[in-house]
């Protein structure tokens, strides 16, 4: 049907399929023979959030269900949302085009810290009071999850409920209360969250905890206001991946969107306790899919889209204890329709010559090595165990299988490092690039090194860590760009001003709310985009709200402070943390549990799910 | 098998743009299960040429495509099982075998034929307005318009382009050249005619190779052509 929205919008927006929401593999319900109402939001623009792998996995457990339907909905674009506030529209869904409004409960995947400010201004956008304290049974519930959600408290005053860890289960869990408890066609707000805060193993409603502050700013405590909530809440974890739902279709964008090809998730977790890594801790155990099972999973999504790209993700993807078989498998049955394979994040030590071999038979796809610290020193630190023999091994089969371009992944700003490790970083590129030679000639030899600056992340080692300073990571990138010589090295760097954002909300408590709603208020949004990010204005906002922003990012935290996030149970103890903080800090290595012996980090005790490696 | 497919394109994919298009029909033909023909190397590509790409936010009920088969099918099997998988308001309505040395698509198409019409009723007179308008254009030997490419601007004189174009009732039909012999944009006539295009309805009724004298659909240089509705 042709609408106002076809009509006059989506001639005046760019990328107006974006906002169609009648892609092959989208499902729309009939409104009138569906009792609830869920909308997945993803707070960035469709392009990014079409990529992403929860989304699809939850989009298809809820729409799999008769009696819920689920819709999605993006940020919308600049272009859109000037159009919205000029023709006073409410934000809408993807697939029936209603106002968000007019759903029960609206979920968040929360996968950046600078996505945050899309999340207030969706709500703003579809006419829903962004604090959670001014909504009312009118108003949709708001849900978030995804990995940010294990500190929510940059964003307690604005989402209802968080649901920590593994979304399988627990979408259904919440989506039967509601369905218990909805009454003609009302969900009674306090009655869902306390429900679900008392009874759904993961649920944090930030309303029923009360946050004490030192004087000085910390917190001092974290303590529920209701009873039968949990002090502590568990994340959930998915114990068997082979029998937790996956789509068998994906909806296929129109528009040529990120990651847009089939995906199988070959397995979830990580335990090569990279110390830096917040995925590694909260995603543990590791548990692997049955060769079988991923198989038929890549036979159905083939079938079902008609993608001409098949990628493995994980973690860590070379891990996978069959990978060069489920890798030949794959290809071999897929190669003569023109379908290639791709595996994005091979580590070097996973990777071998004849595995190189196949994938260039298939196709040449990037590869990108991450040693993350230029020295062996930093690595030890950081727990990268990856020696310079290693990557130097890996890189020399690399161009000797005829790749002519790699990709390095360096961080600054890790803890102890010093001016040494920046400069091994120029070392460590320039001794690739002399592999690179020896075995390539031509104007396409290219080493390209890629460098983010270390943010340090709740529910790891570095969690009690300083930042290092916007200053200071400006100096070594300055030493960097002066150290590397010649063109065959590429550089490229992150803004360290977006950095030290996303370190202020990485491990903010609540109170960092308040600039977020006063940032937004400024315009912010976007602030992934460096053409949208305006860090004069989250300054701006952090001075109104009387906060400041360098007591979360750069402030070293003793192991007694109470922790913003401490209420939130991700599996690995406090005590396994400040043992690898301190192994860190003495520069001591520890091994990976899926080979080596355990740790200790408490996942598989204390939750009853151990890891799960196929063939075991 | 060379095999050239005639099909629809709705009101519910009109914003979807050529690369776009491309993208679906090469993922809807991979869903259909046809055996597509690849191209060699790195990347290999299943081989599609389109005919002339449409306008963004224009419909159409003529639009041409060839595919390139490793094998021979069933020309109307080959018609549902893709109507089984395309998107709502993409609809393959014909298919013919062409033979293997037949030109490409885009240089033989040369002509087309679109309906114009007013998301809006007109106000009165309007209509009166711009027929007039559209015969004082008529009568210009030079129709001057810019288009700005990556190599820059250029002017372009449509009129000989406009082979015709005329009110009929609530509509404006026009005939124009398009594709390897000139193109007239729809959009860029409604602007000539003091219109703004978003404001207007397009639809391609058509797309032809003139050819002595007459004009001819893509469909009349495949042998058998097997009819999809
Ligand atoms: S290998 Fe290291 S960085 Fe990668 S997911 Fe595992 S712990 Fe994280």
């Amino acid at each position: 049907m042709e609408t106002a929205l076809h009509t006059e919008v989506l001639p005046a927006v760019s990328r107006p399929a974006r906002y169609l929401g009648n892609e092959y593999n989208s499902i729309r319900k009939d409104w009138a023979k569906v009792p609830l109402k869920m909308a997945l939001a993803f707070p960035d623009v469709y392009d990014v959030g079409m990529g992403h792998l929860g989304l699809k996995i939850l989009y298809h457990i809820v729409n799999q269900r008769q009696d819920a339907l689920a819709e999605r909905v993006f940020a919308p674009w600049t272009d859109m949302e000037e159009q919205l506030i000029r023709r006073d529209l409410p934000l809408f869904s993807l697939e029936s085009h209603r106002p968000l409004r007019d759903f029960h409960l609206i979920g968040f995947t929360l996968q950046y810290e600078l996505s945050y400010s899309n999340i207030l201004n969706m709500l703003h956008l579809a006419g829903i009071p962004p604090r959670a304290r001014d909504r009312d049974e009118g108003h949709p519930i708001i849900i978030a999850g995804g990995p940010c959600a294990y500190n929510p408290e940059p964003l307690a005053d604005f989402i209802d409920l968080f649901a920590i860890g593994e979304g399988e289960y627990v979408i259904d869990e919440l989506i039967d209360l509601a369905l218990g408890l909805l009454h003609r066609g009302r969900l009674p707000r306090e009655e869902f969250l306390l429900e679900a805060a008392r009874k759904i193993q993961g649920i944090y409603v930030p309303a029923f905890y009360d946050v004490e502050y030192h004087p000085d700013g910390r917190v001092a405590s974290i303590s529920p206001n209701r009873e039968g909530v949990p002090p502590r809440v568990r994340k959930q974890v998915v114990p068997d991946l082979d029998r937790a739902p996956y789509p068998d279709a994906f909806v296929v964008p129109y528009i040529d969107a990120i990651h847009d090809r089939a995906t199988l998730e070959v397995f979830r977790g990580c335990t090569r306790g990279c110390r830096f890594c917040q995925a590694g801790m909260i995603y543990r155990p590791v548990r692997e899919r049955e060769a079988s099972t991923l198989l038929r999973q890549a036979d159905e999504l083939i079938r079902n889209t008609g993608y001409e790209e098949l990628a493995l993700s994980s973690l860590s993807t070379g891990d996978y204890t069959c990978i060069e078989d489920l890798a030949a498998d794959l290809m071999s049955r897929y190669r003569d329709q023109g379908i290639a394979l791709s595996l994005p994040s091979l580590r070097v030590d996973s990777f071998k010559g004849e595995l190189a071999e196949e994938i260039r038979k298939m196709r040449k796809t990037n590869l990108t090595f991450a040693p993350e610290a230029g020295t062996q020193r930093l690595r030890d630190v950081i727990n990268k165990n990856i020696t310079e023999e290693d990557l130097l091994r890996g890189v020399e089969e690399a161009f000797a299988a005829g790749w002519d371009s790699v990709k390095l992944y360096f961080m600054l700003g890790l803890p102890t490092e010093t001016e040494e490790d920046v400069l091994g970083i120029i070392d460590l590129a320039n001794k690739v690039l002399d592999v690179a030679r020896r075995h390539r000639q031509g104007p396409r030899v290219k080493v390209s090194v890629s460098v983010s600056s270390f943010v340090p992340k709740s529910h790891t080692p570095f969690q009690w860590e300083p930042q290092a300073s916007m200053e200071v990571l400006e100096e070594r990138q300055r030493l960097l760009t002066q150290g590397i010589k010649g063109r065959r090295i590429q550089l490229s760097w992150h803004d360290v001003r977006t950095s030290f954002l996303e370190g202020v909300f990485a491990r903010g408590d609540r109170r960092v709310g308040r600039a977020l709603a006063r940032a937004v208020e400024l315009g912010c949004r976007f602030d992934g985009w460096s053409e949208h990010f305006s860090f004069p204005k989250w300054t701006q906002a952090f001075q109104e709200c009387g906060l400041d922003p360098t007591f979360y990012a750069n402030r070293r935290r003793e192991y007694e402070e109470v922790l913003p996030w401490s209420h939130i149970d991700a599996g690995v103890t406090k005590g396994f943390l400040m043992r690898e903080h301190k192994r860190a800090l003495e520069g001591q290595p520890t091994g990976d549990c899926r080979v080596e012996e355990c740790p200790g980090c408490g996942v598989c005790t204390r939750l009853g799910v151990a890891n799960r490696i196929v063939g075991d | 098998m060379r095999v050239r497919l005639c099909f629809t394109k709705g009101p519910g994919v009109r914003f979807i743009s050529h690369l776009d298009l491309m993208r679906t029909f090469e993922r809807a033909l991979r869903r259909a299960a046809l055996p597509l023909a690849l191209t060699q190397g790195y990347h290999p590509r299943p081989k599609l040429t389109f005919a002339s790409a449409l306008a963004l936010g224009a419909t159409s009920e003529a639009e041409y495509l060839d595919v390139e088969l490793a094998s021979p099918v069933q020309l109307g099997d080959a018609i549902h099982r893709l109507n089984d998988v395309l998107p709502d308001d993409l609809r393959v309505t014909a298919a013919g075998e062409v033979p293997a040395a037949a030109r490409p698509l885009m240089a033989i198409v040369d002509t087309a034929a679109y309906e114009l019409r007013p998301l809006w009723p007109l106000d009165d007179g309007k209509w009166e307005r711009l027929q007039s308008a559209l015969a004082d254009l008529l009568q210009e030997k030079t129709v001057l318009v810019e288009r700005t490419t990556k190599s820059g601007t250029r002017q372009v004189n449509l009129r000989p382009l406009i082979l015709r174009a005329e009110v009929a009732g609530d509509e404006i039909n026009m005939l124009v050249r398009s594709g390897s012999r000139g193109n007239v944009r729809p959009d860029e006539l409604l602007t000539l005619l003091g219109e703004e295009p978003t404001q207007w309805h397009i639809h391609r009724v058509g797309l032809f190779i003139a050819r002595e004298g007459r004009l001819s659909s893509p469909m009349e240089e495949a042998g058998v052509v097997v009819d999809g509705s």
